[in-house]
Order: structure tokens, then C-alpha cells, then sequence
């Protein structure tokens, strides 16, 4: 049984070492050389005489990415990714939180890394592979990683402006891989399409299901997510078997027709989370799926990404709520209502909170944050026992299964990303000009609507936004307003911004 | 159909896709992320429902929709109206 995460690759590099374990546009990178890129990368960053340090990974998405992550493991620090494509501002934030003592980055994005790298040392990939790695320097430095240190953090959006880094244990993966190759029957037979990007928290089951089975993971090209008919057909050509992806690409391949354009007969485990599947759009692919299983997975990037599961079994109506189930096994989800009380009947609003071993240890040089969301559980006054409160809002149904309802404050689901909306009001009221501002999330049409008071207009306004927010984060649609609306409190009126944003439909 | 009616519907659909986009300039909206997935969804079902006509699967493709005379032509060869 593995300790920590390195033990899998350890094992499947001598099991299958000439089996490919990841394959991108460029390259796929078998099991042994995986595991030699990763040394090499560890020896670097142990010459560097850093142990339990954050080390950033800034590289486009790659097979090389899977090896800076275990080269950081192995080595006795703990990783980040950030997204090449972030704005400048939103990663110096990242950086001044982190603090990284390394980054590694290739040739192609030195000059940026540089740029932000503080005191941090940065690795290149490329010269890193010219040296052969000093493999007792490796071992020497992996036999002083224990369960409980640290694997990476993953930054999430976070209400005044600044992002979240949320600590993840090596215990924590290993337990969720554990549960997830049990309950959903992974095994060095699945291959995956991998469609989350790595700095985003989904993106644990394809990696360390790869490294603990043999598996393959194919890391899909970008431009094919626009491209339905040829998305379909790189999963039959490949033989994809298991998606686990978010559901609005699974919707957009419903929307436009194609879930038999062709049949993909590989397909077996259909799996997603992060976000609502509109049932409408599930039912069409258990339509076309009817052998495959489906199972919707439910938890925030502090549990060690997911929580609660819950297979697909009987049939739902279209406009019925998927649930989200039950606890997966070595976690335990419960609601607290308003008064700490401990909730067990059906059709009762609570917060869901969670205990168990996957349970991040909360956020990076961020205490304030922290023990807001980790606190003690307040059904337990005997010893120390840390719960985390999700922020989000269930009840169980009639069947004792969770039904996920709505954020307990304004935090959205949008394209699969976790965005809190004050967040982007904080980016819009930095802008030179802007007197006012709220936004909203349109769920109906899928749309960010900012309204805002003040002299830009929507242009220039979106221009100075793309320097400030990532992509997915900018608001579709702006609309600019004489006076904002206040109710008694002085506090903006989103009720009735709302109503506005419903009377344009 | 003249092309100056349906560029003006094609500009519609495409102001209230995002609105901040300058469409006239640019020549590769989906080969560099300007516009995503999602908005492929959008764009694909509102040329479908205004112009009448059915895009098959096997079109929608960057090189179709990375600016808007090669929309416009897309359009046409539909005979979208």
C-alpha cells in the first residue's frame, strides 16, 4: 500500500515501464521516463537544499507538467501550478501569498518567470533533463517525506480580491485515490481524456489514477474543445474509456448533436463534478451511453476535491436535481444548520462540512482565512477535531441522498471555475474611473453581467479587466448605470439588480 | 441575400456573445481563446435559429468561425437568410 503519492510511480515505472503514461499534442512520455524526468527535476531542486518549500510550476499544459509535479515530490516540497495564460496581476497576488522558493518553467516562458520571481530560483525544464539525476540524492530526500506533508497548493478565487491557496497532504491524495480506484473502477486498463487544466483541483483523478494503476491518461489539445465532430472522433481514435471532465462540455456535445457522431464504443465511465449537469443533457448521453456509468462527484478544492458521489441510476425526470449522494468512504459530510445543530431529516436547508483525512489544512499564509472556513467541529467538545465548512447549502431528499441547493454567499460555479463574485468587483472597482459596481450571475444564459456607475465605457473597461482577472472571470455582458441601486442597509440592492437582469430575457 | 443583411444579423448575434470584442479585426477568435467553448455553443444555436438553417457538426471548425467573413461564408453556403 502506497505512503505517499511517489510510492505509485515508484511501482508502476518497474511494473510498466515502456507503457505510455501520458500523451499530449507533442510527446507521450512512458512510465520510466517519466520517472527519470521527475528525478532529474528532484536532483535539481535538492541541490537548491530546499525541503518542504513551495516550488510554482509555470508551463503550458504538458506531459513535462506531470513530471515538475513529481519532481517536486520526490524532492520534498510541495507544488503549485500556475496557468501561463493568468494575468501578470492576478499571479504577483499568487507569488506574495506563496512566497515559492523555485519555479520551474521552459525556455519559451523564462522571460515572465523571471519577471515574477522574487527570491525564488528558477528551474528550467530543459537544462534540468541534461543532467542525470544523483538517484541517492532522490531516495535519500523522498525517505524523509511523511503522509502528512504537504503535496501542492491550488489557488482558488477568493471575496476581497486576493486568491486562496488551499494546502493539500499527500495523505489526502492517497486517500482519495484510494477510495476512487475502489467506488469507480479504475485500473492500468482505463484510459482518460484529460480536459481539466492542472492548476484546477479535477485534474487529481486523471494524474494520480495514471500513476497508481499503469493507466494513460491523453491530455486533449485545446482547440478541439470548439471543434464538437472532431473531439468525438480523437476519443474514438484514441479509445478513450473514461471522461472526467465538467458537464458544460459534456453539454456543449449534447447541444450540438454529436454524442453519435461517431459512437464512442470505449466509452465506459462518464464522470463529472464541479458544477450542475443539466439533467436534459444527461439523459440525452444516457440515451446514447446506456452501457457506461455515470457518476457525478461533488466537492470543493479544500476536501481534496471531492466529497460526495452518486451513481446515475435510476431515471430522472428533466427537470429533476441530481443529487449529490453520499460521503465517499474515510470522509464524512454532514449539515449544520444555522444553530450548529446537527441536521438528519429530509427538506432541511444546512451547510454541508466535512471531516476526514482529506481535508486540506487550510490556506497558504493566510490564517484569516482559514480559521473562517477550518473550525472546530461544534458537535465535538472533547478534543481538537477540525471540520471544513463548505459554504455550500443542501438538504437531504426522500431517498436520504444530498441535494446540493446554493452557495451560502456569492460565490458562483461558471464554466466549471469556482469564482467569488466580489472578486471581480474588486478587479472592476480598481479601474481608473469606475464610481460603483455589482455583479451578477445570469445562470439562465450562463453569463457574468456586470452593472456598473461611472465614466468607461464597456471597451475600455473589459480591456483593463483582461490585465487584471483570467479569462473565464470577465464578465460577458456590462451594463452601465446612471445610479446603483441601495437598499435601507446602504448596501447595494442585487435583488433588485436581479429583477433588471431577468426583465432584459 | 445580400451579404450587408446578414452581416448585421451576424453582428447581433456575435455584440451579444461579448460585447467587447472588436470583430472586425480579428482573424483567429477561437484559434486564440478569444472566444470559447461555451460561446461556440451560443454563436452556432443563434446563427441556426436566425438565419433558419442547420450547421452540420462536421463545420463547426476554427477555420469557420475564427472571423466574420469566413462566418459569413459558412452562412451563405447554407443559404442562410
Amino acid at each position: 500500500m502506497a505512503r505517499i503519492v511517489t510510492d505509485y510511480l515508484d511501482e508502476t515505472a518497474r511494473l510498466y515501464p515502456d507503457k505510455a503514461a501520458f500523451i499530449d499534442e507533442k510527446r507521450t512520455m512512458t512510465f520510466s521516463v517519466l520517472k527519470e524526468e521527475s528525478q532529474r527535476i528532484a536532483g535539481r531542486i535538492i541541490e537548491l537544499g530546499l525541503r518542504k518549500k513551495p516550488v510554482v510550476v509555470y508551463l503550458n499544459k504538458s506531459v513535462e507538467c506531470i513530471a515538475a509535479f513529481m519532481g517536486t515530490a520526490y524532492s520534498g516540497n510541495f507544488y503549485s501550478p500556475i496557468d501561463t495564460k493568468m494575468p501578470a496581476e492576478r499571479i504577483h497576488k499568487i507569488i506574495d501569498r506563496l512566497k515559492p522558493s523555485a519555479i520551474i518553467t521552459d525556455e519559451s516562458h523564462m522571460a515572465e518567470a523571471e519577471e515574477f520571481s522574487q527570491d525564488a530560483k528558477v528551474i528550467l525544464y530543459e537544462e534540468a533533463q541534461r543532467v542525470p539525476a544523483d538517484v541517492g540524492a532522490v531516495e535519500a530526500a523522498k525517505m524523509s517525506v511523511i503522509d502528512s506533508d504537504v503535496l501542492y497548493v491550488l489557488f482558488t478565487s477568493g471575496s476581497t480580491g486576493t486568491p486562496k491557496g488551499a494546502i493539500i497532504s499527500q495523505r489526502g491524495i492517497i486517500d482519495l485515490a484510494e477510495w476512487a480506484a475502489n467506488e469507480l473502477g479504475f485500473n492500468h486498463e482505463t484510459v482518460f481524456a484529460n480536459q481539466t487544466p492542472f492548476y484546477f483541483s479535477f485534474s487529481v483523478y486523471e494524474i494520480y489514477q495514471t500513476l497508481k494503476h499503469g493507466a494513460l491518461t491523453y491530455i486533449i489539445p485545446e482547440k478541439l474543445f470548439v471543434q464538437p465532430a472532431k473531439l468525438m472522433r480523437y476519443l474514438d481514435d484514441n479509445e478513450i474509456n473514461t471522461l472526467v471532465w465538467v458537464p458544460s462540455l459534456l453539454q456543449m456535445l449534447s447541444q450540438f448533436g454529436v454524442l453519435n457522431r461517431p459512437h464512442v464504443n470505449s466509452l465506459r465511465n462518464i464522470l463529472f463534478g464541479a458544477e450542475v449537469f443539466q439533467t436534459k443533457h444527461l439523459n440525452r448521453w444516457r440515451n446514447e451511453y446506456s452501457g457506461a456509468r455515470f457518476v457525478n462527484l461533488f466537492g470543493p478544492t479544500e476536501v481534496t476535491d471531492t466529497c460526495t458521489y452518486y451513481e446515475i441510476k435510476r431515471p430522472f425526470a428533466d427537470d429533476e436535481m441530481l443529487p449529490v449522494g453520499y460521503s465517499c468512504e474515510n470522509k464524512d459530510c454532514f449539515l449544520l444548520g444555522d444553530d450548529d445543530k446537527l441536521i438528519t431529516q429530509p427538506d432541511i436547508l444546512g451547510e454541508i462540512c466535512v471531516r476526514g483525512s482529506g481535508l486540506s489544512y487550510g490556506y497558504y499564509n493566510d490564517p484569516e482565512n482559514t480559521t473562517k472556513a477550518f473550525v472546530q467541529n461544534p458537535l465535538n467538545t472533547s478534543y481538537p477535531e477540525t471540520i471544513y465548512r463548505t459554504g455550500d447549502l443542501a438538504r437531504y431528499n426522500e431517498h436520504g441522498e444530498l441535494v446540493y441547493v446554493c452557495r451560502k454567499d456569492f460565490q458562483i460555479k461558471h464554466l466549471g471555475r469556482r469564482i467569488e463574485l466580489g472578486e471581480i468587483e474588486a478587479a472592476v472597482s480598481s479601474v481608473e474611473g469606475i464610481e460603483d459596481c455589482c455583479c451578477l450571475y445570469d445562470s439562465d444564459r450562463l453569463i457574468i453581467t456586470l452593472y456598473y456607475v461611472g465614466k468607461n465605457d464597456s471597451g475600455n473597461l473589459s480591456e483593463a479587466l483582461k490585465k487584471l482577472l483570467p479569462d473565464y472571470m470577465i464578465p460577458g455582458k456590462y451594463i452601465k448605470l446612471p445610479e446603483m441601486p441601495h437598499n435601507l442597509n446602504g448596501k447595494i440592492d442585487r435583488q433588485k439588480l436581479k429583477a433588471m437582469m431577468k426583465g432584459e430575457n | 441575400m445580400k451579404g450587408g443583411a446578414i452581416m448585421e444579423k451576424l453582428a447581433g448575434i456575435l455584440k451579444e456573445i461579448k460585447s467587447d470584442v472588436d470583430y472586425g479585426k480579428e482573424s483567429r477568435l477561437f484559434t486564440d481563446g478569444i472566444l470559447t467553448s461555451l460561446d461556440m455553443v451560443r454563436l452556432v444555436l443563434g446563427i441556426n435559429e436566425l438565419f433558419g438553417i442547420e450547421i452540420d457538426p462536421d463545420d463547426i471548425i476554427t477555420e469557420n468561425f475564427d472571423s466574420v467573413p469566413a462566418m459569413m461564408k459558412l452562412i451563405e453556403r447554407y443559404g442562410g437568410k
